[in-house]
């Protein structure tokens, strides 16, 4: 019986790399990050597979006085956080991810230590996975649904609805036939 | 409802990210898997999570070590294991947070209890608090699908399984067959439109 990944739930897979962030490009990374939106579309977009996605930048672990924590413990290096809710398996999905970011990718873990100096492709892949975090207990509502299953059921649930309003009163035989050939002509 | 009560950066669209760091004492490195490993193979337990609709994706991860990729990164050991979670949602932050407090009231108190600083799910107030105070804004956040709610996929899904049926044999039927199969279709997938 295969070992069931907690990293999976339905096809979907949760992955999460955490990457120490190189002295002196914290702000740099950051403002990139945050410009990406200004730029165009998100670079994400370009990797079909990728349902939802996030960079977080995380300089430090918290701590309170009252929450009567005994030791400190700091995160020594700043740390990029990128994590993705994708379709199907993890290998394939970042060797597309590391080749449609390539343009990007130097920005992003470019200013990461241990980044393979051409950040894409293979070396970056291996990179990623190096550190990569695995879930405990992953959460997807409709995990058997692809990206491409999600965006086509809701257009062709808006295309169902400007159909019902547009074809009322039509013949039975009028009604067939532009239900075929909206819907069931291929 | 759209998307508000957090940073810009947490928003694309209708979807909402929070991601949040919490330390974690020292039982909860042993509670924890346990709990993670029975939540994700009793259907029961995660029932309410379906229920509450707005939930998108969701994790709960431990990191117990950074691994070490050189320097001049130094080598670290952690005191403590650190829980990560994100969730990607719809709807407002407030809104969201007084559900996970009022209605999962148990299940945070089993997945934040071993957590140092965790106030308990209720009274909210506190909680809100608990959760800004360890909250990292995204840097970057995207949506495959950014306009449409867990309710609207949902829907759009069962759509397509109760109209995948005449689309197959409409090509085939007698015309006053399928008309009256195409009312009965409207008329059972309502709800879904």
């Amino acid at each position: 019986m295969p070992v069931r990944s907690a990293n999976r739930s339905g096809q979907a897979y949760g992955f999460l790399a955490m990457t120490p962030i190189k002295p002196g490009e914290i702000e740099a990374l950051q403002q990139y990050l945050e410009s990406l939106r200004e730029r165009g579309p998100s670079p994400l977009s370009r990797v079909s597979r990728t349902h939802m996605a996030r960079w977080v930048i995380v300089p430090k672990f918290h701590r309170k006085p009252a929450y009567r924590q005994r030791k400190d413990d700091m995160l020594e290096i700043p740390s990029l956080i990128f994590s993705s809710n994708l379709d199907g398996d993890l290998d394939s999905y970042l060797d597309e991810l590391c080749e449609a970011l390539a343009p990007e990718a130097p920005e992003i873990w470019g200013r990461c230590i241990g980044c393979p100096p051409e950040a894409k492709g293979a070396a970056l892949k291996e990179y990623l996975k190096f550190n990569q975090v695995d879930c405990g207990f992953f959460y997807a509502a409709y995990g058997q649904a692809t990206v491409s299953k999600v965006r086509r059921t809701l257009e062709q649930r808006d295309q169902l609805v400007a159909f019902a309003v547009r074809s009322q009163g039509l013949s039975p035989e009028e009604l067939q036939g532009a239900f075929v050939e909206e819907f069931a002509a291929s | 409802m759209t998307a508000t009560g957090t940073s810009p950066r947490n928003i694309d669209g209708q979807a909402i990210s929070i991601t949040v760091f919490s330390t974690v004492k020292w039982w909860g490195r042993l509670f924890l898997p346990v709990l993670f490993f029975v939540t994700a193979r009793v259907p029961k337990l995660t029932r309410t999570l379906v229920q509450l609709s707005f939930i998108h994706f969701a994790r709960w991860s431990i990191v117990k070590e950074i691994p070490f990729n050189g320097p001049p990164q130094p080598k670290q050991k952690l005191n403590y294991p650190h829980m990560y979670f994100e969730s990607n949602f719809n709807g407002g932050w407030e809104e969201y947070i007084d559900a996970f407090s009022h209605i999962l009231t148990s299940g945070m108190a089993s997945f934040w209890g071993s957590s140092y600083g965790f106030p308990k799910a209720l009274p909210v107030g506190p909680f809100k608090e608990y959760i800004q105070d360890n909250e990292t804004a995204a840097s970057h956040y995207y949506s495959a699908y950014p306009h449409a709610t867990i309710t609207m996929i949902k829907s759009a899904l069962e759509l397509d399984d109760k109209l995948a049926p005449l689309k197959r044999n409409a090509k085939r039927m007698d015309p006053d067959a399928f008309a009256a199969a195409y009312e009965t279709l409207l008329t059972d997938a309502q709800r879904c439109l």
